[in-house]
């Protein structure tokens, strides 16, 4: 079975699945700067470990599904499907030399390390493995390709790309499993979201994320397993590790650090706002968007509507424009997001709105839409990131509904200040 | 680096190209020149195929070839922009003559038109 027969649509929704179980699409800085608001948060040594656990989780319920639905059933198939899966999505080519008892991994080519040496390497020095992700990985394709119970297997990066070794490489080693949690997987996903709801410009919007998702299905890894793509690296991505990751690190801070509350979230929100500024603003410059849409036009109602079109285009979930008033104000609405049927199904109702990761996409689309001069092809670096998003604050965001809450929809409203 | 390739026949040079860095987050590796709107695109392609580059799976008015050594060129036809994407795996300091390698296979499939 080709891998491209996994991926599933849930088209009115923009959500999208590999073997019934949901996957997106973000690029490296993104995921480097969510990696890095763990860390923040919770320090090195527990960041890495709630990010490994998280990625093991996230892999252990996909790759479960993919064997099942792709009929492999020994161990040799598996861990060979699941080396060539984890490349088919952008995470880098690992190679697996593992039995019941453990073994190693290694690779000169993952997702997070070669990235980070790629964006951060020739400035700042790392001594830390950036690969919990991989880690996570191999753990879970070892213990499943071998029928062992979850967290039977325990993984530890020793060498690591990222801090200049040529190669990253993986210990694994026998460890006390235990029970699995049910996987959050299409039916569990379709049980948390609202009706679709036409917004402003619906039409073009529904064009352009139909051709963004057509071009995405092409989008793969090379032979190193990377894709570079919109001018940055690109991989398909489990949201069950980014909400693993947020969501156990915010319950974390507000059990034992109450007053680090409001800042922990504003750095999460913060990851929405890395994410629109290099994800989308990146797909707005680059000639696979020119081709399909356009070059960028500067238009605020288009940097807009291109922007929600991109969201659901990457499977992020039926995003929509109820109201917006350039340089005023914007209402955007989610009748889906891949935050939402994690947080249901893992904790239950939410006491306060909790879709991080949009409220600061909202707050990060306002100021590509008003504050960046497309026109001129502005270098998207990090001191204009700076200069954007750092200075004195232009808008700020509220969540005034949220489907985590029990709201009927999720609404963020992002008004001038 | 400029080029003002001339006409098959030795004439009149049909086209003026400047190979400028493209915005991109990956240090050095996207470049650009721009080609006027007007131009036979498919029989460039065509050329292009002609000269070893491999066709790649597009979006709207986007054609994508792709090099031997993993390096891309591509050519948006509504607006005549060109992309050279060089190789991620090309040291940092490599990259602008790759770059330039891809646009000189560009000037002579247009030299051929």
């Amino acid at each position: 079975m080709a891998i491209e027969d996994l991926r599933g649509l849930f088209a009115e929704q923009s959500l999208t699945f590999l073997a019934g179980i949901p996957y997106v699409y973000h690029c490296h800085h993104y995921n480097l700067f969510h990696d890095q608001t763990i860390d923040d948060a919770l320090g090195e040594v527990e960041g890495a470990r709630v990010r490994t656990i998280a990625a093991h989780n996230a892999f252990r319920e996909f790759l479960s599904a993919v064997f099942a639905q792709a009929g492999a059933t020994t161990p040799a198939e598996r861990i060979s499907l699941a080396s060539e899966v984890f490349a088919w999505m952008g995470q880098g080519k690992l190679s697996l030399s593992v039995t019941p008892g453990g073994g190693a991994a290694r690779s000169p080519s993952l997702h997070y390390g070669y990235a980070w040496r790629e964006k951060y390497g020739s400035r700042v020095k790392r001594t830390e493995p950036a690969d919990a992700v991989a880690a996570g990985f191999a753990a879970a394709a070892t213990e499943l390709a071998f029928d062992l119970p979850l967290d039977a297997i325990s993984v530890i990066e020793h060498r690591c790309v990222a801090a200049r070794e040529a190669e990253c490489e993986f210990a694994l080693t026998p460890s006390t499993g235990h029970a699995a949690k049910p996987a959050i997987d299409e039916a569990t996903v379709r049980r948390y979201v609202a009706p679709p709801v036409r917004g402003v410009d619906e039409d073009r919007i529904v064009q352009i994320s139909n051709g963004l998702l057509e071009f995405m299905r092409g989008v793969q890894g090379d032979e190193r397993g990377l894709v570079a793509a919109f001018n940055v690296f690109v991989a398909a991505h489990l949201p069950g590790y980014y909400n693993e990751t947020v969501y156990e690190t915010m319950h974390r801070v507000e059990r034992t650090a109450v007053d680090s509350v409001p800042a922990i979230e504003a750095l999460m929100r913060e990851a929405g706002q890395v994410c629109v500024f290099s994800t989308f603003g990146n797909v707005l410059l680059s000639p696979e968007w020119e081709g399909l849409v356009g070059p960028p036009t500067g238009v605020p109602t288009d940097v807009m509507s291109f922007c929600t079109a991109i969201a659901r285009g990457l499977g992020f979930g039926h995003w929509l424009i109820s109201a917006y008033e350039p340089g005023k104000r914007l209402v955007l609405r989610c009748t889906s997001t891949y935050e939402v049927p994690f947080y249901r199904s893992r904790y239950g109702v939410a006491r306060k709105p909790r879709s991080y990761f949009v409220q600061g996409a909202a707050l990060a689309m306002m100021v590509l839409a008003e504050s960046v001069n497309w026109t001129e092809r502005p270098q998207l670096t990090n001191n204009y990131y700076v200069e954007l998003f750092r200075g004195k604050p232009r808008y700020r965001v509220e969540q005034t509904k949220c489907m985590m809450r029990g709201d009927a929809l999720s609404e963020y409203v992002v008004d001038a200040l | 680096m400029s080029a003002t390739p001339m006409s098959a026949r030795g004439g009149p040079a049909r086209v003026s190209l400047s190979l400028t860095r493209e915005v991109s987050c990956i240090r050095s590796l996207a470049w650009r020149c721009d080609l006027p709107i007007a131009g036979d695109w498919r029989a460039l392609a065509g050329e292009l195929m002609a000269a070893g580059l491999t066709p790649r799976p597009t979006l709207g008015g986007l054609y994508r070839f792709g090099s031997a050594t993993g390096d891309e060129v591509m050519l948006v036809a509504v607006t005549g922009r060109v992309q050279f994407r060089v190789h991620y795996t090309v040291p940092e300091h490599e990259r602008r003559f790759a770059a330039e390698r891809l646009f000189q296979v560009l000037v002579y499939a247009l030299r051929r038109l």
